[in-house]
């Protein structure tokens, strides 16, 4: 017994955060499955899923058993590794920026002193699997997805940054700890409207969600990167996507909305916990309903929307921080 | 613009037009040789009218193409009628009407009938393959005449 | 645009510019049915279209030829399954012109009826797969839901939900009831309710107008050209509907106006498909004030002998001019019978508007003509 104890703390605190981020992936993907199929049914005067559970509560976990049950078909002429590679590139790097989300005072795996640069730099790394499923495909529609993929993620990347910046200058701090406790007295969200909305508008479009899906646009390029997947692989880049869009909900959550601040709710005894998962997934829920209103646009408009508007705009937004902090 | 007037000049090019007729449906019917089809249908084009379909019928002894064309600012429709000659050619108008070109391709492959200058000889509806079946010509000896067909007189 | 062989080696070197072919459909999401392009493309720019029809080419023309004209009702409904109710009108009204056969008033106004209420259901099904393409997932649902009703109501008076024989020679199959004109009224105030649902979601969305505004422009010349009917070549600006150029049925008798678009590009179509909708509403509201008592259906031989002769007959359908053209030779079977399609038109001109556009346009384009391929093969 001694030995055990005589381990390092970060022995048993990793394989702990681990098991936990992993479980809270595959439970956020089940929910928002579930609740994207339901929320567009009754967008849609139509119920949703209701046959399986009550509610149709199980119907994702069925839906996961299946999907686990099929067969991956490689493609004849596809690179066969690459083709493997490609669904777990994108679930990895979707997975990481939990070790330093902020999600209570406590509950945080750890602080880096360059959080934001961190997750940035790993919620990048998405497009990269993304180039390497359309390549490995053989499948032209794949390709152009893939394309359109990566020029879409520079352009985008791009205000998320600077967005990110003007709120970091406010606070004088890469650290999500640090910007989130900067946030007791007032949310960056009032300082900063302008970047919170270029972020998030950014950020729609940096997780490939309509009106900015373009990578997988169904109606010209049937599927996108992901035309021929099947399987577990096709529901690793699903899970990517799902895991994604919470990464961008809880950074803007972090960085905007207060983090894990707010009034302390009755009955809870972490109530800050509820408070950062309230916002995320309202967030989230704007990103649902998004998509179930508008149309796709167009790819040329949609380069044109980040080039000529957004990252003017944040660049002005960021210099007039920079000026009025220095003062 | 006058009906009437493009009524003459089509007269005046197509000097063959024998028959002519008011139909239910159709104000002004008329033959025309093969040579002058595509000048006829310069002058419909000239004029504002469109080309509403091109198709034949398969009588004896040689296939006829029927042009229709409408015009919708002076509501007038025109209908041509090309009796094809022993070699069973015409020639093409899908340079003047650019939407004939599917339609003589649909005939080109139902009827076996050659149109002069059309670029795209390819099947359009059938599988190349069957690119000598002519599925619409009537079997030997069912065919009939223009005038047991009530097509008027040549 | 052509293709010599489609085998060739699929990079193709012009100019210094690398091109490849891209084969949309027969199976595509957006090709609507069994259309398939052969698309030849520099990036994400089409340079090259080619349309391959065919695939579901059924030679309705020369079934025609081998079976007395009564029985071939059926197979006119099947050309176009979305809005069948036309072809019926327009083939009975050719076979009554052929013959001589004098329709009851009544029966004209049954026909008027469910073709306008057809027109609606097509419509519909357009606009919601229309947006569909653009990308919107939500209108195709409240489109269907409209759309539904429509086919409730037809079901109750034809008996069938898509592929109609309503129309006789000689008049209607059936004779509509009270529940039939109230629950179509009915339905028309809640239509009319809708299109500001329409107009809300769609309409004034920002997002939908940099999709449609200037994309896809049709000359009135290139419709000309090209023989390109119905709201396709309204939205160009040509004021050419065949219920008003050449009135057949009762048409005389209503009050409705044709409209038109300006520049012809998606926008227009859009907005000349909502306005035609609220046309049909305004005929469908006269025709039931106005349909008079009577009988529903001529007398009519079992054995329809036609007279020597040819004869055409056009009727406006949803998506343009449809065109009967029959050369009979005397007895009950037709000689000739040629289907004048109005898809086959408008589907011959893609390649010269949509050349050099981006992909997403073209799947653009496509949506905003209305296309309905089995139509084409027929």
């Amino acid at each position: 017994m001694d030995f055990i104890a005589n381990l390092p703390p970060h022995f048993f605190r990793i394989p702990i955060a681990l098991t936990l981020v992993i479980s809270l992936v595959f439970i956020n993907a089940l929910i928002m499955v579930y609740l994207e199929r339901k929320i567009a049914g009754h967008m849609q005067f139509r119920l949703g899923p209701m046959e399986v559970g009550w509610h149709g509560l199980l119907q994702t976990a069925i839906d996961a058993v299946k999907l686990m049950s099929k067969q991956l078909i490689v493609p004849d002429k596809a690179h066969t590794r690459l083709f493997r590679i490609a669904p777990l590139l994108a679930f990895t790097p979707a997975v990481l920026p939990f070790a330093v989300m902020p999600f209570a005072p406590n509950l945080q795996a750890v602080d880096i002193n360059i959080g934001v640069i961190f997750i940035i730099a790993m919620a990048s790394l998405n497009v990269m699997a993304i180039f390497v499923a359309g390549w490995a495909s053989n499948n032209k529609y794949a390709l152009l997805g893939a394309m359109r993929s990566v020029s879409q993620n520079i352009a985008y990347e791009i205000p998320v940054l600077l967005s990110l910046l003007s709120a970091v200058f406010v606070v004088g701090s890469f650290s999500l700890g640090d910007i989130v406790g900067y946030q007791g007295k007032i949310w960056l969200f009032i300082v900063q409207p302008l970047a919170f909305l270029i972020y998030f508008v950014s950020s729609v479009a940096e997780t490939n969600r309509a009106p900015f899906d373009l990578p997988e646009a169904e109606s010209e390029l049937t599927a996108g990167f992901h035309t021929e997947y099947s399987g577990m692989a096709f529901a690793l880049f699903f899970l990517g996507e799902y895991t994604e869009m919470f990464v961008v909900s809880s950074i803007a959550t972090a960085v905007f909305l207060g983090g894990w601040h707010g009034f302390p709710l009755p009955f809870f005894e972490y109530s800050s916990v509820v408070w950062f998962l309230l916002k995320t997934y309202f967030l989230m829920f704007l990103m649902i309903w998004f998509r179930w209103t508008f149309p796709r646009v167009r790819f040329d408009q949609l380069l044109n929307f980040s080039w000529k508007y957004l990252i003017p705009f944040s660049l002005v937004n960021l210099l007039i921080t920079a000026v009025v902090v220095k003062l | 613009m006058d009906t009437g007037k493009v009524i003459k000049e089509i007269e005046k090019i197509s000097a063959k037009s024998e028959s002519i007729h008011i139909l239910p449906g159709v104000e002004y019917e008329c033959n025309t040789a093969a040579e002058n089809i595509r000048e006829f249908a310069s002058v419909l084009y000239k004029n504002n009218y469109m080309l509403l379909f091109v198709t034949a019928v398969h009588i004896e002894p040689y296939p006829v193409v029927v042009y229709q064309f409408v015009c919708p600012e002076t509501k007038s429709r025109i209908r041509a009628r090309v009796f094809c000659g022993e070699n069973k050619s015409v020639p093409t108008i899908s340079d003047i009407f650019n939407g004939a070109n599917w339609y003589e391709r649909e005939v080109m492959e139902f009827f076996g009938i050659d149109f002069n200058g059309l670029e795209d000889k390819r099947t359009l509806i059938l599988d190349e393959s069957d690119k000598n079946l002519n599925p619409l010509l009537k079997k030997e000896g069912k065919a009939l005449s223009a005038d047991e067909t009530g097509f008027g007189n040549n | 645009m052509t293709f010599k062989n489609e085998t060739e080696p699929e990079n193709l070197e012009k100019n210094g510019q690398h091109k490849f072919l891209l084969n949309m459909g027969p199976q595509h999401p957006s090709t609507h049915g069994v259309l398939r392009l052969v698309l030849e493309m520099d990036g994400e720019y089409v340079t090259g279209i080619d349309p391959v029809i065919g695939y579901g080419h059924r030679m309705h023309e020369k079934i025609a030829e081998v079976r007395p004209a009564q029985s071939f009702l059926p197979n006119t409904a099947r050309m176009d399954y979305v809005c069948a109710l036309p072809y019926n009108h327009g083939y009975v009204s050719l076979l009554e012109q052929m013959t001589g056969i004098e329709v009851p008033e009544r029966a004209e106004y049954i026909r008027v009826i469910t073709v306008e209420l057809n027109r609606l259901a097509s419509h519909l099904l357009w606009l919601g797969t229309f947006l569909l393409d653009l990308g919107a997932f939500t209108p195709i649902l409240y489109c269907f839901d409209d759309r539904e009703h429509i086919l409730d109501i037809l079901e109750s008076l034809t008996g069938s939900r898509l592929t109609y024989s309503f129309h006789r020679v000689g008049g209607v199959y059936k004779d509509i009831d009270d529940s039939f004109i109230e629950k179509s009224r009915e339905f028309m105030k809640r239509l009319e309710k809708r299109f500001n649902v329409y107009d809300k979601l769609v309409t004034g969305n920002i997002i939908f107008r940099k999709r449609a505004e200037g994309v896809g422009i049709v000359t009135s010349d290139i419709a000309r050209r090209y023989g390109i009917t119905g709201p396709n070549l309204r939205g160009s600006g040509i004021s050419y509907d065949v219920r008003k150029a050449f009135p057949y049925s009762v048409y005389d008798k209503f009050d409705f106006e044709i409209p038109v678009g300006k520049n012809g590009d998606c926008l227009d179509r859009y907005n000349v498909r909502i306005n035609e909708m609220k046309q049909s509403l305004r005929i469908l509201s006269q025709a039931f004030d106005m349909i008079p008592e009577g009988d529903i259906r001529a007398k009519v031989p079992k054995k329809l002998k036609i007279p020597k002769g040819q004869s055409s007959f056009s009727v406006e359908a949803a998506r343009g001019e449809l065109c009967y053209y029959m050369v009979s030779d005397g007895t009950d079977v037709p000689y000739r019978l040629k289907a004048r399609v109005p898809s086959y038109g408008n589907l011959s001109a893609l390649a010269e508007i949509c050349e050099g556009m981006l992909l997403a346009d073209l799947v653009a384009v496509m949506g905003s003509f209305d296309l309905v391929i089995p139509e084409i093969d027929r």
